[in-house]
């Protein structure tokens, strides 16, 4: 399998009105056709072969196309036509989910979508005959998901262990500026056969995006002419008639079509699958009305002028706000004199404590400031934006950044893919300082961001409109950790343990006491000790400010040592790492770790009294990749005393599928190193 | 003078009482202690118009002390083809009890009920959500249905979480005074009010000051916890169709109607079953046979409809789409039977992993799933018929060990489920490994699942995809470094089934070495036993509800060179909720070990609670000790 390094490539779909054709091309001419004959299944079709097909597959896509071609509407434009008809065969009873299906479609106050010609069938074998069973119209069932979504949902009948089934449907849709994407591979099976067909007329023009791991089969463009016949009904008055208009255009057609891809399978440290699955999807970016072209690409200044007019997002920040002034002032205590930042702060941390974010994936204000002001939650879009009009108010240059959160994908910084636009956070200057705030993150310091946040390419919404970037490189997660033990009067041995959190592990103890209490949160970290370690006077420094990282610290009393002759002793206590994080022993697709590491542990212990070392482990050090990680193992004894620096380094968040295994073998390296024990015996 | 007076305080008084009502400062001590929740005021007006109708009025009062409660600052009301609601209002008042908020109509969000696997279902609900981030803070929800038929009616629950206090809640219900009401009382002493007021009787229920509960793990279900009362509708009516749940008798009658005559077989289908069963002479033989013609002929797709979502699709449908819901697919194979002879029953039940305790004499709705059965006495055979793959006769976890409610012409019969006992619910694991220098481990497991043990890795052999299998195998254990080379599954089918799983699994670096020393834990693959935390408080009585044995035997070839250190102590224990052995020594140059671990059904009581947490701290222990080898210099 060859990879190609996955990167959201772009490639234009131009289509020239200039150009005279002479000739057509009819997409299915050349290139290969689809291996099968869909809506005829024959005694043979049962039989699929194919090295992705064994024992343990479920179900198998023998073929999957979607046609996607315009037509003429009624409102004098264009609407596009996406017919789709699939095969998949259905080996084993896993596969039966398959054969249930739910087409969601979408509609507004001006046009919605319709699926028309759904029709299905299910073929079985028997005895040699095909038999088969007929989708039932009245077996087909419509829900109202809510305002803008009605969805349309079946199952096929008759089906069975061995089953084919097939069904076609073609959506037709007014909302020409997202074509449908599409998909080649599937999560749940094979696709033997995955086809994508385009042709566009040439007054609109679109730009693909393609994404994925595996290479095209056939990758053909073709050009042509058609009619379309459109009708105006939107100008029709008691004075005017509708306007019936025929228009012969040239067309661009394209088709790609990938060959026996395995089911793409999700693994762990992969931020989003998104971006890896085969895909592709398409933005319009011009249109032709026959007299002049209209540019309708969304540039990143195109788009942020259009967010800062925006009624739901830019333009609130625009205006006077004198409103703000009852919300500013309690704040900030009408203190002229302070400095900005401080006031900045105070800000932030008002409405990070007073407003709950109810949903992290709108960018937009959903009814009005005052409304959110009122009702003290939204959308991360009313409580960012929020925060923005308040700094604003307060005379600090407060600017919205959008951005993708890792769980949707990245996004491309040269062409704006607003559908992945689905965060927005604030962007300050003071001084010649930026700082970026995120006030719908419960826990979150000033001038720090989620770790969602940490994908890539933001976009600032300003008359300059700058590209910034939050990658994971950028972050460290840092702590340390300090034991003693030490020998007591009364032949005990006990100890001090302090753990000194890095941010993101000082951010999720906040989070976790807050839901269950310090009692619950130390109770917890009791019952996970090692039953040798009795931990008392657990105190949690700083859980309580947000600005600062979170210290645990206890005293403990090690029951290790009464009176055995030869004690086992792991000086890393339960801080050692005891499983292999990647588990996998294979891996096709890259690593990528939230964040970068430096983790350190130390340890000074008296040597028990009546006790003497026997055996301990020997100090090591290996690096990951020349200088991408380090871990060490440094061991120090004398007759009294026993000092351990045992530090993890990973200096790097993205490691390719080939780095896999050396990572792997680093961290097998440490499992085994940290569970290494020393061996005190008694002095006689 | 006097006049004026009496005026002034009947204006006033209910003011007052209002804006004190709410505050939060007024929560006694006693409700404050230990809760997230004060339930302020409770409501309910439950007007039985008639069997086919009836209003059902709620008013519901919290003050949320806590974050940890903010979701009781959130209001979910269903409604569907039988049931409408007439309004619904939301308030919300700061910790003084001052108005704050409430909701417009645009507030309530209006979504589709999907429960995430019915292809059709036409619930629907509409909810508001109110935030602050200012503690306490009071929320007040009104609202008022309007149900058409009588199917169930609420259940009062006062207190519906162990954090939740309540000040004050009551339940009123007026009905026709020659309806039967009938309600059935759950740890609660009082009696209703009753009086009469023109044709109707009106019954009151209240109560006041409970305190919030002491959380503990593995207490009793909480409804035995709790005070509660159940109602139920004597006559009722859906959809046209008329019953009366006062006895069981009448109960399942009323269920049999809607099952009655739709057991017609397509000619096709009756073919097959006479094809199928004729020539077998054994009534047994001919269940199992028309049990795996089902299995490998249908599949489960719910679909919530039909007379309230009580009535079966027809067996012909069924016959011809190959798909229907538990109903429809327990009725089919009823007509299978039929066909061939032999009596097969419907039985309602409570499908889960801990279904609510049933209430034995109190006839109502208590079933959530249907299944069927072929009563042979002693040998009842019970029949999952949602599932393609669970052995015939083999309930498990989900229907498994409870009564359920089996219908036929004569009404409807309490029935009990098959127990699955510990000499059932057995892992019998053989591990022979080998160590290499290094500390490697190559190892061999052969295990033996036998019933409820085998519920999850006959999921695994039959639900997972093979990518999902060995995602979960790689990373199920609790080892350092490891690939699972090798998995096979085998089945063996059986009212008690078991399932045959082998692996293959290389350990890296499992040994630990240090120097000239070998660290080895013989207890590989098991083990994972939980460690309770000491309490001398316990208020609450420890409820065991598995039964189960876990045998190991483990086999490790070391490498040469090595002497014996340390070994663990042999470990015996038994007790009447548990027992437990383990014992590990060394054979020329390998470790044997043996383990066993029993846990039974009981419930242990509060006093008793520390003797579980040194039982299986000695478990724990006894699980994570060590081997030690040493080379000789």
């Amino acid at each position: 399998m060859r990879v190609i390094p996955c990167q959201c490539k772009m490639a234009l779909l131009r289509s020239s009105i200039l150009v005279p054709l002479l000739f057509i091309f009819l997409a299915d001419s050349y290139g290969q056709d689809a291996p099968i004959n869909f809506g005829k299944v024959n005694a043979a079709d049962f039989t699929i072969n194919s090295p992705l097909i064994d024992s343990a597959t479920n179900a198998v896509v023998v073929f999957d196309k979607g046609d996607m071609s315009f037509e003429g509407n009624r409102s004098g434009w264009f609407s596009y036509v996406f017919k789709r008809s699939k095969r998949i065969k259905i080996i084993n009873k896993k596969g039966f989910d398959l054969a249930t299906l739910e087409l969601s479609l979408y509609q507004n106050d001006d046009s919605k979508e319709t699926v028309d010609k759904l029709a299905g069938f299910t073929y079985n074998l028997e005895n040699g005959e095909v038999k088969e069973t007929r989708l039932n119209t009245k077996d087909i069932f419509e829900e109202k998901k809510d305002k803008n979504h009605l969805s349309k949902k079946f199952t096929m009948p008759a089906v069975k262990e061995g089953s084919i089934i097939e069904y076609s449907y073609i959506i037709k849709s007014d909302f020409t500026f997202n074509l449908p994407g599409w998909e080649f591979q599937s999560a749940d099976c094979p696709v033997l056969w995955s086809e994508c067909n385009v042709v566009i007329p040439g007054m609109l023009s679109y730009m693909t995006f393609f994404q994925g791991y595996h290479r095209y089969f056939i990758d053909k463009s073709s050009e042509g002419f058609q009619s379309y016949s459109i009708r105006n009904e939107t100008s029709e008055t008691a004075y005017t008639k509708a306007q019936s208009f025929s228009v012969s255009a040239p067309t661009t057609g394209r088709r790609w079509v990938m060959k026996d891809l395995p089911a793409f399978n999700i693994e762990n440290f992969i931020s989003s699958p998104v971006n890896f699955i085969d895909k592709i999807s398409f933005q319009l970016y011009k249109t032709y009305d026959g007299q002049n072209y209209h540019d309708v690409a969304n540039t990143w200044k195109k788009v942020t002028e259009e967010l800062m007019r925006r009624e739901d997002f830019g333009k609130y920040l625009d205006d006077e706000n004198g409103w703000l002034d009852r919300v500013l002032n309690p704040v900030l205590k009408e203190n002229e004199n302070e400095d900005l930042l401080q006031a900045a702060k105070k800000i932030y941390y008002h409405v990070q404590a007073n407003y709950n974010c109810t949903n992290h994936y709108d960018k937009y204000i959903k009814t009005s400031l005052q409304d959110v002001v009122k009702k003290k939650s939204g959308t991360v879009g009313d409580i960012n934006l929020l925060m923005i009009a308040l700094l604003k108010h307060r005379g600090i240059r407060a600017l919205p950044v959008l951005l993708s959160t890792t769980d949707v994908g990245r996004n491309s910084a040269d062409y704006p893919q607003m559908e992945r636009l689905n965060y927005v956070i604030g962007k300050i200057t003071i001084g010649t300082t930026d700082y970026y705030l995120d006030a719908a993150t419960p826990f979150l310091p000033f001038g720090k961001l989620p770790l969602k946040c940490y994908n890539g390419h933001a976009r600032v919404i300003s008359n300059d409109t700058a590209a910034v970037y939050f990658e994971p490189d950028s972050l460290k997660e840092s702590s340390v950790v300090n034991v003693f033990i030490f020998n007591e009067e009364k032949n005990e041995v006990t100890g001090t343990y302090k753990n000194s959190m890095g941010f993101f592990e000082s951010l999720n103890s906040k989070k976790q006491i807050a839901k269950s209490g310090l009692a619950g949160y130390t109770a917890g970290l009791k019952q996970s000790l090692p039953e040798e370690i009795l931990a008392e006077n657990i105190g949690v420094d700083s859980f309580q400010y947000t600005d600062e990282p979170v210290v645990l610290k206890y005293d403990f009393k090690l029951n290790l040592f009464e009176g055995a002759d030869i004690v086992y002793f792991n000086p890393l206590m339960g801080e050692a790492i005891k499983k292999n994080p990647f588990y996998a022993a294979e891996r096709m697709y890259p690593v990528e770790l939230p964040y970068t590491r430096d983790e350190l542990y130390i340890l000074n212990m008296e040597i028990p009294k009546g006790y003497r070392i026997d055996e301990q482990p020997k100090s090591e050090r290996i690096m990951l990749n020349e200088d991408e990680g380090m871990f060490e193992y440094i061991i120090k004894a004398d007759a009294g005393m026993v000092q351990l620096k045992c530090r993890l380094l990973v200096k790097k968040t993205n490691f390719t599928g080939k780095d896999y295994q050396t990572l792997r073998d680093f961290y097998t390296y440490i499992v085994k190193k940290e569970a290494e024990q020393i061996v005190f015996k008694k002095i006689k | 003078m006097t006049k004026l007076l009496i005026v002034v305080i009947t204006l006033f008084m209910p003011m007052l009482i209002q804006a004190q009502g709410y505050n939060a400062l007024f929560i006694a001590d006693s409700l404050r202690k230990d809760a997230d929740v004060v339930k302020r005021y409770e409501e309910y007006i439950l007007t039985i118009k008639s069997p086919a109708k009836y209003t059902l009025y709620e008013k519901h009062v919290y003050t949320v002390l806590k974050p940890a409660a903010s979701s009781y600052a959130r209001y979910v009301t269903h409604y569907d083809r039988f049931s409408s609601i007439n309004y619904v209002s939301a308030k919300m008042y700061d910790g003084m009890g001052k108005e704050i908020r409430h909701s417009k109509k645009s507030d309530w969000k209006d979504n589709s009920a999907y429960d995430g696997f019915s292809l059709l279902s036409d619930s629907r609900y509409k909810e508001n959500d109110f935030f602050s981030t200012e503690y306490p803070y009071t929320v007040e929800y009104e609202e008022e249905d309007e149900n058409n038929g009588t199917q169930g009616f609420p259940r009062w629950v006062p207190q519906r979480s162990p954090k939740m206090s309540v000040e004050y809640s009551k339940f009123t219900i007026i009905a026709p005074a020659d309806y039967v009401v009938r309600y059935k009382q759950l740890n609660f002493a009082g009696q209703p009010v009753i009086s009469q007021k023109g044709s109707s009787k009106i019954y009151t229920w209240e109560i006041k000051n409970i305190p919030a509960l002491k959380e503990e793990d593995d207490a009793p279900p909480f409804s035995e916890l709790v005070p509660s009362v159940i109602f139920a509708p004597s006559e009722f009516e859906v959809e046209g169709y008329k019953g009366n749940m006062s006895t069981w008798a009448d109960y399942g009658k009323f269920m049999y109607q809607l099952v009655k005559g739709r057991d017609v077989l397509p000619d096709e289908i009756k073919k097959k079953v006479h094809e199928l069963t004729d020539h077998l002479g054994n009534e047994k033989e001919k269940i199992f046979v028309l049990y795996d013609f089902l299995q490998k002929n249908t599949r489960y797709i719910s679909i919530q409809l039909g007379i309230g979502g009580w009535q079966p699709f027809e067996a012909s449908y069924v016959a011809e789409k190959k798909y229907g819901d538990c109903k429809a697919l327990s009725n089919y194979m009823i007509a299978l039977l039929k066909e061939a002879g032999i009596t097969g029953k419907y039985v309602e039940i409570y499908g889960g992993k801990e279904p609510p305790p049933f209430v034995e004499d109190f006839p109502f709705s208590q079933s959530n799933h249907v299944i069927s059965c072929v009563p042979l006495g002693k040998d009842t055979i019970w029949l999952e018929c949602t599932n393609q793959t669970v052995s015939p006769g083999y309930m498990g976890s989900f229907t498994g060990n409870r009564k359920a409610l089996m219908i036929d012409e004569t009404g409807g019969h309490i029935v009990h489920t098959p127990v699955y006992s510990v000499a059932d619910n057995v892992q019998r694991r053989i591990v022979t490994a080998t160590a290499d220098a290094d500390g490697n481990l190559d190892a061999v497991i052969k295990n033996i699942y036998t019933g409820l043990q085998q519920d999850f890795p006959h999921s695994l052999m039959y639900d997972a995809s093979k990518e999902d299998r060995e995602k979960y195998l790689n990373q199920m254990f609790n080892l350092p470094t490891y690939q699972v080379l090798k998995n096979e599954y085998k089945e063996l089918k059986g009212i008690i089934p078991a399932v045959e799983e082998s692996l293959q699994i290389r350990l890296t670096n499992y040994a630990s070495i240090t120097g000239k020393r070998l660290f080895i834990n013989p207890n590989i693959f098991g083990g994972a036993t939980q460690k309770l935390m000491a309490d001398t408080a316990r208020k609450y009585d420890y409820i065991i509800d598995e039964d189960y044995r876990d045998i190991d035997s483990v086999e490790i070839k070391i490498p040469n060179g090595y002497k014996l250190e340390t070994i663990p102590k042999e470990v015996s224990l038994q007790t009447k909720f548990g027992k437990y052995v383990s014992s590990v020594k060394l054979l020329d140059d390998r470790i044997v070990y043996y383990r066993l671990m029993e846990q039974y059904n009981s419930r242990i009581p509060a006093k008793e609670y520390n003797e579980i947490v040194k039982f299986y701290e000695q478990v724990y222990k006894s699980d994570r000790s060590k081997v030690v080898l040493v080379k000789p210099e």
